[in-house]
């Protein structure tokens, strides 16, 4: 098979993988080699479904021992199936780089033959661009569950970063759905955040130490393939940003791909809860929220109608008003239509003058939804005083819903 | 009557423009590049020689009283092709020479917000850009990426490339500005699109060269989108139109 049908099938196979992410990694030029790490990132392309191209992102094989009933690569699904070899990915690494397609290589796999002789595999590849041909662009390893130990620190000490998909909230639905057990997941999942802690340790005492995959780790879960809730969800994603130190968990609406009777019959992917998901987890990392402000056992669900951040402030609405001038930044952070960027232009701006409706306009606060909680110098932004509930409410809608919600009873049957 | 200060168009042309008419006392009527100009009857024109020597003691002088953040946005505010930039940095260097370096944080304020803005548009093209630039391979080793800003982008985004790839030929051409950028391995060199360059501007699109990665890359574009969540709006909001045409997954 030649190298294009290899891709064809082996780089639509990976797309139901999400991270696109470049970022976090500063790595500089290898001397007479080519590409370096931006720690900002850099996305290339967006595809016609939105989401940006960051990395060449492909399996190294679509062969795969295992039959996860949501997965596509699943051994029972009669799909054609193909592998690169080693020198097949380089090249075409090497080659999208240098014409500025991509950032780097994100490679995945499924599982062939075991998980030792997979991952054998992919770490050769970050080994061989690395050192045959000089590469210092971004690399993003899976680790295969089940991997050993030694084939994993191996992997991160070429990759920038290295991550295992933790695939389904709970062991329950992963025994339901795989023949994957939860120690398969997390037991890589702490070989890596473990190995990352030390490594830190190792460059404080000597900075010649090398590297263990600088931009951390990362994991994935698809959303609406299996009953949890979204409490229990942002409660998963709370503890693995705090115990295993991960810097990023994807979401993935259940995008049906097969048949299969333990799996639900959704007529598209849940996208709004995804989206929603994402929300919330924004506001864990850059808004000092934690899960159980988000949502507790009375209100398992985001609510759909408006971001999670708004229904948090109605639901607290007697924090609120805050003072523009006065309020310290992570205060002005918790205010519905204030974004990270426009927090820290308040901040700065207002060390200059009162700052107005407009002049918040200006900075960029989205004043429909952010003039119900702000006063400035004491006064309100508002005709009038005390606006009731069922008003707030109707700005802080973004997206009406025209019936009842089809993923609440989804699950109620 | 104040007056119209007229500039070759160069950097440092604008720098010594701009130490001039803040030399004066009074708001200057406008200050132009000299292709800009129009004769004016009321407002005298006062022609700007450029002197590098001034030119270069000027940035020091801003990056000592004012700041290495309002060089910054000084540079990028030049490097945009808006009309009356020049004025707008005049009022933005004379507010910050009246308050001091910390008024660059009043972000409302009719001298700062529009340079704020201004700079803020060229960096994200610029940012853009990084990503979005598409090297094609012509004859023999070396890469054209071709181009066409809406802001003078490229000597923002030349140096990460120098750095990305320092052993490989390439070029990078702002077509609509007929300007380019030549790396020889060594160093950058200014190139002008003109008789010499219009080989590598007529090298088809469609390559006939037959470059099998970009044949590649096209068919990977379309596999790697998820045909249940189609979303062109989203597609566009961060990939605007105006730059398919020099994408090679787009055109």
């Amino acid at each position: 098979m030649d190298i294009e049908k290899k891709l064809q099938i082996l780089g639509a196979a990976a797309r139901y993988d999400v991270s696109c992410s470049s970022s976090g990694s500063k790595r500089p030029t290898p001397k007479g080699g080519t590409g370096n790490g931006v720690s900002c990132g850099i996305c290339h392309s967006w595809a016609d479904d939105g989401r940006c191209i960051s990395l060449l992102k492909t399996l190294f094989t679509n062969v795969c021992i295992h039959d996860c009933a949501y997965c596509v690569n699943r051994r029972s699904n009669d799909i054609p199936r193909a592998a690169f070899t080693v020198t097949e990915i380089c090249e075409l690494t090497m080659e999208f780089y240098r014409r500025n397609y991509i950032e780097g290589l994100f490679l995945s796999s499924g599982v062939m033959r075991s998980a030792d002789y997979t991952m054998e595999r992919l770490t050769l590849v970050a080994k061989k661009l690395r050192e045959e041909y000089r590469f210092g662009g971004y690399l993003h390893l899976k680790a295969i569950p089940g991997a050993s130990r030694e084939l994993i620190r191996q992997a991160g000490l070429h990759a920038d970063r290295i991550s295992v998909n933790i695939e389904l909230p709970t062991e329950k639905s992963l025994l339901l759905l795989t023949d994957k057990t939860k120690d398969d997941i997390m037991l890589p999942m702490g070989e890596i955040s473990s190995a990352i802690v030390e490594n830190r340790d190792e460059r404080k005492h000597l900075r010649s130490a090398p590297r263990f995959a600088p931009a951390g780790s990362s994991t994935q879960l698809i959303v609406g393939a299996t009953p949890e809730n979204d409490h229990q969800i942002v409660r998963l994603s709370e503890g693995l940003y705090n115990r295993f130190g991960l810097k990023r968990v994807y979401y993935s609406a259940f995008v049906p791909v097969s048949s299969d009777n333990r799996l639900p019959a959704l007529a598209t992917p849940p996208l709004l809860r995804e989206h929603r998901l994402y929300q919330a987890d924004w506001l864990m990392r850059y808004y000092g929220f934690t899960a159980g402000e988000i949502l507790d056992d009375r209100t398992p669900f985001l609510d759909e109608e408006m971001d999670p951040k708004s229904a948090w402030a109605l639901r607290n609405i007697h924090l609120f008003p805050i003072d523009t001038q006065t309020a310290p930044y992570e205060t002005l952070l918790r205010v519905p239509g204030i974004g990270v960027r426009s927090a820290q232009r308040i901040v700065i701006a207002r060390r200059h003058t009162r700052l107005g409706y407009d002049d918040l306009k200006k900075i960029g606060v989205v004043m429909k939804r952010a003039k119900h909680f702000l006063t400035v110098g004491g006064r309100t932004l508002l005709p009038g005083s005390g606006r009731p509930l069922r008003l707030i409410r109707r700005d802080l809608v973004t997206r009406a819903m025209l019936g009842p919600s089809l993923q609440l009873n989804l699950f109620a049957a | 009557m104040s007056a119209q200060y007229a500039y070759d168009g160069s950097f440092p042309g604008l720098l010594c423009a701009l130490c001039a008419a803040l030399t004066a006392q009074e708001r200057p009527f406008d200050i132009v590049a000299d292709r800009e100009l129009q004769p004016m009857l009321l407002a005298p024109t006062i022609p700007i020689t450029t002197d590098e020597d001034r030119a270069d003691r000027f940035m020091v002088r801003i990056d000592a009283t004012m700041g290495r953040h309002v060089r910054r946005n000084l540079v990028r505010t030049f490097l945009s092709d808006i009309p009356g930039r020049e004025l707008l940095i005049y009022d933005y260097l004379s507010f910050i020479r009246e308050k001091g370096p910390r008024a660059d944080g009043h972000l409302t304020h009719l001298a700062v917000a529009p340079v704020h803005a201004v700079a803020r548009q060229v960096t994200v093209e610029a940012h853009r850009l990084t990503g979005m630039a598409r090297f094609t391979r012509v004859a023999g080793e070396l890469l054209v990426a071709v181009m066409e800003p809406r802001h003078r982008v490229l000597p923002l985004i030349a140096p990460h490339f120098t750095r990305r790839f320092p052993a490989d030929r390439w070029v990078m051409l702002d077509v609509g500005r007929g300007a380019g950028l030549y790396w020889d391995m060594k160093e950058l060199h200014e190139v002008e699109t003109g008789p010499e360059t219009t080989h590598l501007l007529n090298t088809p699109p469609d390559s006939a060269t037959g470059d099998i990665y970009e044949k590649m890359w096209r068919q990977y574009f379309k596999d790697i989108a998820i045909p249940e969540r189609k979303n062109p709006r989203c597609q566009k909001r961060f990939m605007p139109t105006r730059y398919w045409k020099y994408l090679t997954e787009k055109r």
